[in-house]
């Protein structure tokens, strides 16, 4: 049925996956003040011995390709859906109920004002067609992170964190002159960081491999889409339309045609509205979260961990007057969050150094993208430069 | 999938045909039905372990279904684990690469799960050629009403809408449109099984990208918010697909059959619904294709009126379509309210509370009833015990 958030029994139930779960912080504060997830020290290693596991797996999964065709493993994952004739389950029926009740509960555990502000922003923010399932798409869209999260910040051999930021600084550059939607960037960042993790590029393919990613990302998400000769002129024609076309082919069998990704934009604009920011702290935030893009540290966080992370650093950097109503609505947004405090500041710390050296960076797409009168000159601002130092303040 | 093929004529029913094929092949060597009774597949039909998924050879062609817009669909066997597979060949553009329809709707369809909705089982991807690799059903609902004129069985109707709206609350809660809801869409299993097909249309929506192209929709199954020039899509779009269908099958005709254009479509609705003003219909003036002097004034109607077999039917029936078939987009029942019409309190209250993947003829006393243009054609009747559970069904 519909009312599946995060109620799934075999979710909740199987304590496996429960450890590896952060609980989100709207349910935990409504349970009790214990079950607040901090992550330990215990909990850190064992993510980072799972991390390793799951990189062993990627070896073992390298998509052979053969002069034909191109294997992919999907229908071997859909096997277990395709059951012969299963007899009526009434167990399976009766477990689901016991989880449904569960669903039921975590929706109603979540305080009906925080439920009542999510529902308000996602639906003037057009992510909802109907409120009727905003429950649905909210718990969706926390979910559906975790199920594409990159474990490992580590590179494949031949490429540096600057390479990759290079590569990426200029795909903001390309992505600006197509006009694309901010989604359409976080998107092809996001495949691309997928795709340089699962199979071999050599040095000289990277840029192709980045273009790629960009052309595919604008295929899911763009009305109106560059063409081919266009993206190759755009290298230089380093590369010709059949390299491109042909990259595009492997690209696609390596994610395995699965390119659905929950942009950290949506987080971000979905808490912002949520504590009513300032249009110049949005700007802020968004100018912080680009930035992140360029950080190879950066892969393996959640998006929504990614977004709250921009939006209290804006906050921070853009001192407001504190009024007690925008007290009350920061607090109801920042229950929108998955993981510890400890996350969070890591991120922060992360974002704050990047932002500090942005002006005399190499990589200064991002940097100028936000120097003009439309984004409110945030990038320019003072308060930027001793970002480090500021935070440590906080902290 | 069989969706694909609207207005092409297939060569026969495909209802019930692998059956037929089954208990003939001991009388006839050679038909045009029986596509293994010519040839000598022996030797290639060993059900091959050792063979990989996504790879052409390990499929077989076995007949074309049809062909679409952007696709030709096939039936095939897997020569894997003996499954019939339905394998759309998506033609390849070789100068754009893989069309952003097909990338679309491979995307979606890997993220859904659900026993109403079609199954993608594997991807093929060649320099030439994509294919998608579906689960193989039987027919459409397009083809099941064409065998079953004069209406369908009530109760069948009943089963049929529970599982649409069971799909479409699914795909809804994941903030994705189907847009393109016809009876060509709606594969029908031998079982009854209805399962939503054809997402080339869909996406899921972003947030900047809000403007759609306007031609998506078939005319005749078009809320009146989007043949006035309304952009702004939500998920009532679907549900007014879905009343649509609702009558379609109770009634054996098509809601509104619209002939020439989108203003002979809207003086369809407007004879049942009547003619919106700006009272009933606050802002409809403002809709691109709202023309005062075009509409001559109706009075809303009863559907009873309009379509006799509400007459014969309980209350509730109608309620259910009046409730889907509204004319403001916002006041149009959700998918997952209208599963909890009192319509269908018939079914088994087990129903409500399936997984995902649970289909509801799992659930004891769902069955299909025989259609009543089957009693007169026994040789067509549907009884569950003549089917094999074979693994290929």
């Amino acid at each position: 049925m519909a009312r599946t958030g995060f109620c799934d029994s075999r979710v909740l139930l199987d304590r496996k996956t429960d450890e590896g779960r952060f609980p989100l912080r709207a349910w935990a504060n409504a349970c009790s003040v214990r079950e607040r997830g901090v992550l330990s020290v215990g909990e850190e290693q064992k993510q980072q011995h799972e991390a390793d596991v799951t990189e062993h797996r990627w070896v073992q999964q390298l998509p052979l390709l053969a002069e034909d065709g191109i294997i992919m493993e999907i229908a071997q994952q859909n096997r277990s859906v395709v059951p012969a004739v299963e007899p009526y389950e009434e167990e399976a029926v009766l477990k689901h109920l016991h989880g449904l009740q569960l669903g039921h509960m975590l929706r109603d555990l979540v305080p009906e004002l925080v439920y009542r502000e999510i529902e308000r922003a996602m639906s003037k923010l057009g992510l909802l067609y109907d409120r009727t399932y905003t429950w649905d798409v909210f718990s969706d869209m926390m979910k559906s992170q975790q199920h594409l999260a990159l474990l490992s910040s580590e590179l494949p051999k031949p490429f540096t964190e600057t390479t990759c930021a290079i590569l990426v600084d200029w795909l903001i550059q390309v992505h600006e002159a197509f006009n694309f939607s901010e989604e359409t960037l976080y998107l092809a960042v996001h495949l691309l960081n997928r795709v340089l993790r699962q199979i071999k590029i050599s040095i000289s393919n990277l840029q192709l491999v980045g273009v790629v990613c960009l052309f595919l990302a604008a295929k899911k998400e763009e009305c109106l889409l560059p063409e081919v000769s266009e993206l190759c002129y755009l290298m230089a024609n380093t590369y010709s339309r059949k390299q491109l076309l042909r990259m595009e082919r492997r690209v696609l069998c390596t994610l395995k045609f699965d390119l659905s990704h929950t942009p950290p934009i949506h987080f971000l604009l979905l808490s912002a509205y949520i504590a009513r920011c300032s249009e110049k702290v949005i700007c802020m935030a968004r100018y912080l979260l680009e930035l992140s893009l360029l950080e190879a540290k950066c892969v393996c966080f959640f998006p929504v961990q990614l977004a709250a992370a921009a939006l209290r650093l804006a906050r921070y950097l853009i001192q407001e007057p504190h009024t007690p109503e925008s007290e009350a609505a920061w607090c109801i947004a920042s229950t929108i969050y998955l993981g510890s405090e400890a996350t969070l500041f890591t991120i922060m710390h992360i974002m704050a150094s990047g932002a500090a050296q942005a002006h005399n960076q190499e990589t200064r797409a991002t940097f100028v993208k936000f120097s003009t009168k439309e984004t409110l000159y945030v990038s320019l601002h003072p308060a930027l430069k001793n970002a480090p130092c500021l935070l440590s303040l906080h902290t | 999938m069989l969706g694909e093929l609207d207005g092409v004529e297939t060569p026969q029913p495909q209802w019930f045909h692998t059956l037929q094929v089954r208990r003939l092949r001991a009388q006839r060597g050679r038909s045009n039905s029986d596509p293994l009774g010519g040839k000598n597949f022996q030797p290639e039909f060993q059900w091959n372990t050792g063979l990989q998924f996504g790879t052409t050879n390990s499929y077989l062609n076995l007949e074309k279904l049809g062909e679409g817009a952007y696709a030709t669909v096939y039936k095939g066997i897997s020569r894997i684990n003996g499954h019939l597979v339905a394998l759309k060949v998506i033609r390849m553009k070789t100068e754009e690469g893989v069309p952003f329809t097909a990338i679309r709707e491979a995307s979606l369809l890997k993220g859904l799960k659900h026993a109403n909705i079609v199954l993608l089982h594997d991807i093929i991807h060649t320099r030439e050629s994509l294919t998608f690799v579906f689960e193989y059903v039987q027919t459409d609902l397009a083809q099941y009403m064409i065998q079953h004129p004069g209406g369908l069985h009530p109760w069948n109707v009943r089963i049929f809408m529970f599982q649409l709206l069971r799909g479409l609350s699914y795909i809804h809660s994941r903030r994705i449109l189907h847009r393109d809801l016809k009876p060509q869409n709606l594969l029908i299993s031998y079982l009854g099984e209805l399962k939503l097909a054809d997402f080339g249309l869909a996406r899921s929506k972003s947030i900047p990208c809000q403007t759609y192209s306007a031609e998506v929709v078939t005319l005749w199954y078009r809320p009146p918010d989007v043949l006035l020039g309304s952009t702004d899509y939500s998920t009532a779009l679907d549900i007014w697909g879905a009343g649509c269908i609702f009558i379609e099958m109770l009634q054996g005709a098509p809601a509104f059959p619209g002939v020439a254009d989108v203003f002979e479509q809207l003086v369809k609705i407007w004879r049942v619904l009547g003619v919106p003003t700006e009272e009933s219909w606050p802002g409809v003036s403002e809709l691109p294709n709202y023309k005062t002097e075009w509409f001559l004034p109706c009075k809303p109607q009863q559907f009873r009126d309009v379509w006799k077999r509400f007459a014969q039917l309980p209350y509730k029936t109608e309620d259910l379509a009046q409730q889907m078939l509204t004319m403001i987009p916002k006041e149009r029942i959700s998918a997952q309210d209208a599963l909890r019409h009192p319509y269908f309190n018939t079914l088994p209250p087990p129903v409500m509370q399936l997984r995902d993947t649970v289909s509801v003829f799992k659930v004891p006393g769902v069955r299909l009833e025989t259609e009543v243009s089957d009693i007169f054609s026994p040789n067509r009747r549907m009884k569950s015990s003549l089917v094999p559970h074979g693994k290929c069904w």
